[in-house]
């Protein structure tokens, strides 16, 4: 039987980098791609995965055009993890971002700045089974610190 | 069952006694924390029933929470099954009656949509929220505590808004004014009505009122900074602060929002890598393909490293550690003295909530200009650098001379490619000038139907070609975008639904007719129609939202209606049927200026 893994995450760059470091932990991890939150959740739905890489920014569907147009959720990442609450799905879960902190809709028409911690705090609230930590992208050590969460997956 | 029969019950009952009131948020009395337990233990899956759903509105009116997933996941029978979002705002009509109004305001966003899949461009999302805000309003009428005509207003207003920014500007940086001023006297109303009490009464008492306190503003970007005003300037200056909160925090328009979204979600870096990307096809004498290939990606990763690091510094709004932040709005105490002392006497909200407008304007303009400056003297400089920097360690490593010699022309080349980079970026950081979005060109419109209209024409079932005979530089009023914008994608639906070809294709162009310049919307359809030709009159209305009720639902009579609106008089729209052509003749001219 393979190892499945879901990748979601709409930066190729980011992408190959994370699936390398999946691929020394887990050489026969079968790595899948989600880069939109409409996909993700679609994807997150199949009961297949042994692992869910999770980044938090991303379009919210192939054809929103990107950032620069508009169809942007700055924390489309905590859409999916509610889908996955909401629907009893439990995967286990690391959340792979390259931002120390996040814009998100606040009470009525303002918004909030949501830093790594709250964000944590909201993804664990959401995610009392499986969330196996979150991993900041880019920085010095990442890699380690990406490999150190996969430990907490039975392979 | 048992459970889930009480539960079905409770639902039935809330909803039976209460109204979804977004605007004075009346309180329920439903004990939401019970609410919590049920999900907690249940899940989604007891909600999606329409009570439940009901419910769960209700939960997301009294939270003041926006676009609420657990609603999305609770109607997603509905959405998975809807053909399109005419059909879901049918359904949720003939389910929730009048309650329609606040269901498809609070959840039906554009962001929604999309989530919903029920739509997959953005242009066409927010087109698709209005024309359902406008059928629930058409049918129920306005309502207090639901959607006021206002709130309507602001909703077109947006989306206006909205068209202007995501077609029309390369500059990344475009602010809809407007909406910041509607979302700061939003938040500033009540402060405003308690600083008028205050204000009266500290005029009697000038020992107080004169006195100085020393206090803290804190900022939406989490920024703190203390303040020694007069007591009686406190409430100007806590009014201040929510218009500058509104335009660091605005959803859309704000700075925050701008800049996370268009600049540090890894666009910059994007840009020049699809230039960096460019190059691999090109081709450098001396360098084969396979040098690129093989020598470009070290480049890459040390540019790449450059570019995230001057974002990191720079595109901030508030200081961090090692971090500059450039797009500081935050006042110094020399500043926001000026502002309440002016304004201090002053009864106008309006006038206060312009002047801190037009302040953060200029400083919008002069931290753009420093954003170009640092591009030519602090961007390039570190990016010449990392190639040189690269390009060393690189013949370093390949001591064979020809190698090293690729290696230096490649890194050569990459620094005018990124140079001329650098200058081409320079656009996304221009100042936008004020009068850009107050109104928009016919191409602008164009563009924004295009998106409208983008999976038909991207499937090949829709071609809209405008004539070069439309001047550039007419324009319509602010005010017209959206009935523009209604006409030309009414006119665009006609062509598909009636032109029995695989693909409709429409022309827009203009002409004279009976003195007058017209728009004229062309399409082409099978050779088996009907010959003739017919007018149909349209009347304009008093207000802007009975202009699109009035107009009705589709065809022709509404393109009347909407064209003289924006005509401001009785306006013809004369129809030529052909034998392979269909023209539709549209005054739409008091809406531009040539």
């Amino acid at each position: 039987m393979s190892i499945e893994v879901l990748i979601v995450e709409d930066k190729d760059a980011k992408f190959e980098a994370i699936s390398a470091v999946v691929g020394s932990v887990a050489p026969k991890a079968v790595i899948h791609r989600a880069r939109t939150v409409v996909e993700a959740e679609r994807m997150v739905r199949e009961p297949r995965w042994k692992l869910l890489l999770l980044d938090i920014s991303m379009d919210i569907s192939g054809d929103s055009r990107g950032a620069l147009s508009g169809g942007h959720a700055n924390l489309g990442g905590i859409d999916v993890v509610e889908t996955m609450f909401y629907e009893n799905i439990i995967i286990p879960t690391i959340v792979v971002t390259g931002f120390d902190y996040f814009i998100a809709a606040g009470p009525d028409e303002g918004t909030e700045y949501i830093g790594l911690s709250e964000l944590e705090a909201l993804v664990r609230g959401k995610m009392p089974v499986g969330y196996l930590g979150y991993v900041r992208y880019g920085v010095d050590g990442w890699v380690n610190s990406l490999i150190a969460a996969c430990g907490g997956v039975v392979w | 069952m048992k459970q889930r029969l009480q539960l079905a019950d409770y639902f039935k009952r809330l909803r039976a006694a209460v109204r979804p009131s977004p605007n004075s948020r009346y309180l329920s009395g439903a004990d939401w924390r019970w609410i919590d337990d049920v999900i907690s233990a249940l899940r989604i899956a007891p909600f999606r029933t329409p009570d439940g759903v009901y419910v769960l509105l209700l939960r997301a009116i009294e939270e003041r929470e926006r676009q609420p997933n657990y609603v999305r996941l609770a109607l997603l029978t509905q959405t998975q099954t809807a053909a399109s979002v005419s059909d879901f705002v049918a359904w949720i009509i003939n389910e929730y009656g009048k309650d329609s109004l606040a269901i498809v305001r609070l959840i039906l966003t554009a962001e929604m949509i999309l989530k919903m899949n029920l739509e997959g461009y953005y242009a066409a999302a927010l087109a698709e929220r209005l024309d359902a805000m406008t059928r629930t309003v058409e049918r129920f009428g306005f309502d207090a505590e639901m959607l006021t005509e206002e709130q309507f207003l602001s909703e077109q207003r947006t989306l206006s808004s909205a068209l202007m920014i995501m077609n029309v500007h390369t500059a990344q940086f475009a602010v809809s004014w407007g909406s910041i001023k509607d979302a700061a006297m939003l938040a500033a109303k009540e402060t405003f009505a308690a600083f008028e009490a205050v204000n009266r009464v500290f005029n009697e008492l000038p020992l107080l009122s004169h006195g100085m306190r020393t206090s803290a503003l804190t900022f939406a970007n989490r920024q703190t900074v203390i303040y020694s005003l007069k007591n009686r300037d406190w409430p100007a200056a806590v009014i201040v602060g929510q218009v500058i909160n509104a335009f660091l925090s605005h959803p859309s328009h704000g700075i925050e929002s701008i800049l996370a979204v268009r600049i540090r979600h890894d666009n910059l870096r994007y840009e020049f890598g699809l230039a960096i990307d460019g190059m691999i096809g090109s081709r450098i004498a001396g360098v084969s393909e396979s040098d690129l290939r093989d020598l470009l990606p070290s480049f890459e990763a040390a540019v790449s490293g450059v570019i995230s690091g001057w974002v990191d510094r720079y595109m901030h709004t508030s200081p961090g550690p090692e971090r500059n932040a450039l797009f500081d709005f935050v006042p110094t105490e020399a500043e926001l003295r000026e502002f309440v002392e002016t304004d201090s006497a002053s009864t106008q909200l309006g006038r206060l909530i312009d002047r801190v407008s037009e302040w953060l304007q200029a400083r919008l303009s002069s931290h753009l200009a420093s954003a170009r400056r640092l591009l030519d003297e602090d961007l390039k400089p570190k990016l010449s650098a990392a190639i040189e920097s690269t390009s060393d360690s690189l013949q370093a490593k390949n001591v064979v001379p020809y190698r090293a010699a690729r290696i230096d022309k490649i890194g050569k080349t990459l620094r005018s490619v990124l140079d001329s980079r650098c200058d081409a970026l320079r656009e996304w950081f221009a100042s936008p000038l004020s009068s850009q979005v107050h109104e928009l060109s016919f191409m602008d419109i164009k563009l924004a139907v295009d998106g409208r209209f983008r999976s038909e024409i991207e499937s090949g079932r829709l071609r809209i070609r405008m004539s070069s005979d439309v001047p550039v530089d007419l324009r319509v009023a602010a005010d017209s975008v959206r009935l523009v914008f209604d006409v030309w994608s009414e006119l665009a639906r006609n062509a598909m639904k009636y032109s029995q070809l695989s693909t409709a294709r429409l022309r827009v162009w203009r002409t004279v007719r009976g003195g007058e310049w017209v728009f004229v919307f062309s399409s082409l359809r099978a050779p088996s129609g009907q010959i003739g030709e017919e007018d149909v009159n349209g009347e304009p209305t008093v207000s802007t939202s009975a202009e699109i009720f009035k107009s009705g639902r589709s065809g022709l009579p509404k393109v009347a209606h909407l064209a003289a609106s924006v005509t401001r008089a009785t306006a013809t729209v004369h129809i030529c049927k052909r034998r392979i052509g269909f023209h539709v003749f549209v005054p739409l001219e008091p809406a531009t200026r040539p």
